[in-house]
């Protein structure tokens, strides 16, 4: 089921986006929440097929699952938003922003915010009536979506010169596949008489997930600005503990949409189903106990995550760090 | 953190008190350096010809028997004068016993650059956003100084006094990935396949704010592609950074380096003889690991007790890894097997071994 949603942005236009839920039928009431936000810069339309995949995954196990379209912007209302935050080359590259100031950066943790504050809503009023957990909401999200993910548990960015925080104390835990590393489009990290991260302040429990594969530059490049795989681990580095896991597949057939799709698309990226299936089940696996833990407070799960079964079943090919 | 600021507040004062309360690793004796010799060599290089480039040497003197060497490759632009390549790292291993080598990579002039993209068969515009020749050249010159002293050892004031079974390569910087080049590290100059450089030779590196994936020619893993610039890297070495060792920052997240990108290349190196010397201050800066304390004292705002504390004890673990990886001192390998290097800095050094 998809529903439209409009806010006032901070330049004060309208902004409109659509998100779908999931309501894993015959599961007990109120279910547990995953929000998820997907990746890419230049946005999505279609709620019900954005991070469809994963949000599958977690209705199936019993999550009350929302996902989110983070819609486009126009030039006009672009250039309205680089105004707000005095960007003054919009779209064009700087050294914060190689790729030109990416939009969706801002505005994910703001339809994050705004999406939770519907939740509240449906949940009290409607067919959704008293369905909802909403002190068991997980944000989730994959590479773009994965940035939001850590702004909502805390994570400082510079748009244009200053660091901002855009968090929301309503997720109790968080899920990024594929996150910016530090110098990566405005998360940071120390330099001289600069003590302080991007991560600094990522109290709540984090998993985080990444690969040998999952790398967006090309080896011949500069890729100092750009996210490569063990920068993509500079987060679960720099966050503080406890309760955080990283996941990382020591395989170069991994793909940086494979984070994101799973196996859409994996057999034509891999060549082997078996091996995107191996993939896919460690990921889905260690994202649901990672929930099961930290959402539904289940003693198994705990017990899995803080050992080395991941390990053990992969024959090695996952490495899993705990702090 | 209090407690870490308390336990780095006492560390310091016992260094500024007492040289002889903290455990920091000594080598057994220190020697009297030689006045810098100045030569100039000239070698072939495969690809791009003639270079000629001047080394310095610094002796230590009284030494007896053959001479373990260091040598060190400097960072940032072309240097003509060798006197001025990483001196404080030069003086230091020369007065541990170490003949030590440092070439000056000099700057290319018009015609040699013309050659160098010739070589390398790359267009004007396709040379004028490439590496460039001073990161092809350092590798070339680290080879040419020991094939100067196989030379040197065979004839002259030094022959036979060359211990060429005991040679170290260490740099700063983009030294630093010279001497990554020498030990194995393949690197992209061209975007047709990577190159290395490695030279059997050397018995050991030290990289000094090494240079990460994606930044002057290394790379890692991607998608299909299982390899990276560090696999082959099996010898002993030794790299160092810190909180503060960024290059070239632009705001807060616009940097040509930072801390823990240039920890990456530690983290792809092979398991065996590895370690990482890491000071978790950001009172560091990328000069810190030059040794020249310069840039440490210049704004002021660092006491300078504690720029002489960062090179104390990055010099001291220096000293123990080429004590232990060349000249194999019992003394030093039990030093580096054990915590002292992070206990002699209060805790503010990480020292990982791997």
């Amino acid at each position: 089921m998809e529903f439209p949603l409009t806010y006032s942005d901070v330049s004060g236009a309208m902004r409109t986006i659509f998100f779908a839920v999931r309501d894993p039928g015959g599961a007990p009431a109120p279910l547990p929440v995953v929000v998820w936000s997907h990746g890419g810069g230049s946005g999505h339309t279609n709620s019900v097929t954005s991070m469809a995949e994963w949000s599958l995954v977690t209705a199936k196990a019993g999550y009350f699952t929302v996902s989110i379209a983070h819609t486009p912007r126009s030039a006009a209302s672009q250039q309205a938003l680089c105004d707000y935050l005095q960007i003054t080359n919009c779209g064009l590259p700087t050294p914060q922003n190689p790729d030109g100031f990416k939009y969706l950066n801002w505005d994910r943790p703001h339809d994050v915010r705004k999406v939770l504050d519907a939740l509240e809503g449906l949940n009290s009023a409607g067919p959704f009536q008293g369905r909802i957990d909403l002190s068991r909401i997980a944000m989730a999200g994959h590479s773009g979506g994965a940035g939001g993910t850590m702004m909502v548990a805390g994570a400082a960015r510079v748009h244009s010169i200053l660091p901002v925080v855009t968090d929301d104390p309503r997720p109790i835990a968080f899920l990024a596949f594929s996150p910016q590393g530090a110098n990566s489009h405005g998360f940071f990290e120390t330099d001289f008489r600069q003590p302080a991260t991007s991560w600094d302040s990522l109290r709540r429990p984090f998993l985080t997930a990444t690969g040998e594969g999952d790398g967006n530059c090309e080896l011949e490049e500069d890729c100092s600005a750009r996210d490569i795989p063990y920068s993509r681990r500079i987060p679960f580095r720099r966050m503080p503990g406890p309760d955080k896991y990283l996941l990382y597949i020591r395989d170069a057939d991994t793909y940086h949409g494979l984070y994101g799709s799973l196996e859409s698309n994996c057999l034509v990226k891999v060549g082997s189903l078996a091996k995107c299936r191996n993939f896919v089940s460690w990921l889905t696996s260690a994202a649901l106990a990672f929930l099961d833990a930290h959402l539904r407070g289940s003693a198994l799960a705990r017990v899995w995550l803080s050992g080395d079964y991941m390990a053990q079943a992969s024959a090695g090919v996952v490495e899993w760090k705990t702090k | 953190m209090f407690l870490r600021h308390t336990i780095l507040t006492i560390s310091l004062l016992a260094l500024a008190c007492s040289s002889a309360a903290q455990p920091l690793y000594n080598p057994p004796v220190t020697y009297p350096v030689s006045p810098t010799v100045l030569m100039q060599i000239a070698y072939t290089q495969p690809v791009t010809g003639f270079r000629s480039i001047q080394i310095a040497l610094r002796e230590p003197v009284g030494k007896a028997g053959r001479l373990p060497v260091v040598i060190w490759s400097h960072g940032g632009d072309g240097q003509a004068n060798a006197e001025n390549a990483l001196p404080e790292w030069s003086r230091l291993t020369a007065s541990a016993g170490y003949l030590t080598v440092t070439p000056a990579h000099r700057g290319r002039d018009a015609s040699e650059f013309a050659a160098y993209c010739v070589g390398l068969n790359l267009s004007p515009a396709e040379c004028a956003v490439s590496l460039g020749p001073a990161n092809w050249d350092r590798p070339n010159d680290i080879i040419a100084v020991m094939n100067e002293l196989e030379r040197m050892n065979s004839t002259g004031p030094l022959a036979g006094r060359i211990a060429l079974d005991k040679i170290a390569v260490g740099g700063w910087s983009a030294g630093s990935a010279g001497a990554m080049s020498v030990a194995g590290a393949s690197r992209f100059f061209t975007a047709t396949q990577p190159r290395s450089f490695m030279d059997p030779r050397p018995a050991a590196f030290l990289a000094l704010s090494p240079s990460s994936p994606g930044r002057l020619g290394f790379f890692e893993t991607s998608h299909k592609q299982p390899n990276t610039s560090w696999d082959q890297i099996h010898r002993p070495l030794f790299a160092a950074s810190g909180e503060g060792d960024t290059k070239k920052c632009e705001g807060l997240s616009a940097c040509e380096e930072t801390p823990t990108r240039r920890r990456i290349a530690f983290d792809r190196l092979p398991a065996g003889s590895k370690y990482l010397f890491y000071i978790n201050d950001t009172d560091t800066r990328h000069g810190t690991f030059s040794l020249d304390t310069g840039e440490c004292l210049a704004d002021g705002v660092v006491l300078p007790v504690k720029c002489a504390a960062f090179s104390a004890w990055l010099a001291s673990t220096a000293l123990a890894f080429l004590d232990a990886h060349v000249e194999h001192r019992p003394l030093a390998i039990a030093w580096l097997a054990g915590p002292l290097a992070g206990l002699s800095s209060g805790g503010a050094v990480e020292w990982v071994k791997k």
